[in-house]
């Protein structure tokens, strides 16, 4: 799966250059989310701007990669387009994964 | 009409979904087509994770467009499963936000194929059974 990493100052905005997230990239976008937040990243942005679908087992390894960040980080979700941001509306993902029109307003959320 | 057969491996999902989008893109709307889409997937999903293994043979996916639905079904080998998607919808994937070391992390699959589509059920074909998935146009 294809990744790529950015960081602005704390912010670390992780792109995302697959058109789908299923099950059979669900591990590795898991392990990818782990491992920065391993290396102590607390502020991550998911460019999901070439994701044209997601299912539930995509959405497990974001839910995993919340509860390991705990209460003080956040992942935000930028750039949906329409399956993917009715997957979230539907499974009401958006509650606690904040969801931005844009990478540039993720990075604004996140730093104020 | 059989539309494709899909060995039971994650991997071959991805190009079935995408050729049953470029089928759909001009029978319904974007909307439409991805609700299609994700229940077509999380049921093969279920299949390959839950269904029969790979010696059962590959899962055969059928589609039946007509002037009022779109109609998708799956024929894994596996009999039907009585109250399957009993329970499935909206308040099984409700959660407390607030509580989010308790978020549920799987177990959203049936609720999204019976939230996507307007009809879920199985019927007998032949001496076996199908999941069939429809979405009214």
């Amino acid at each position: 799966m294809l990744l790529s990493d950015e960081l602005r100052g704390n912010l670390m905005i992780l792109k995302v250059w697959e058109s789908r997230l299923d099950a059979s990239k669900a591990p590795t976008l898991r392990r990818a989310l782990f491992e920065r937040i391993e290396r102590g990243h607390q502020s991550i942005v998911l460019d999901l701007a070439d994701v044209d679908f997601m299912d539930s087992a995509a959405l497990s390894a974001l839910i995993a990669a919340v509860k390991k960040l705990g209460p003080v980080g956040t992942i935000s979700v930028a750039s949906m387009r329409l399956p993917v941001a009715r997957l979230f509306s539907v499974t009401k993902m958006d509650r606690v994964i904040p969801v931005k029109t844009t990478v540039r307003e993720a990075i604004r959320g996140l730093a104020a | 009409m059989r539309f494709r057969a899909v060995e039971r491996n994650l991997d071959a999902i991805g190009p079935v979904a995408d050729a049953l989008r470029a089928t759909l893109k001009d029978v319904l709307d974007e909307e439409g087509v991805a609700c299609v889409e994700l229940a077509l997937v999380e049921a093969l999903t279920n299949s390959i994770h839950f269904g029969p293994d790979p010696s059962a043979g590959p899962i055969l996916v059928f589609l039946d467009v007509t002037d009022t639905e779109v109609a998708v079904e799956i024929d894994d080998g596996a009999p039907p499963v009585p109250g399957l998607f009993d329970g499935a919808g909206a308040e099984k994937l409700d959660f407390d936000p607030a509580d989010r070391q308790n978020i549920p992390e799987n177990g959203r699959g049936l609720s999204l194929i019976v939230l996507s589509m307007d009809e879920v059920g199985f019927r007998a074909a032949g001496d076996r059974s199908r999941l069939r998935m429809v979405r009214r146009r």
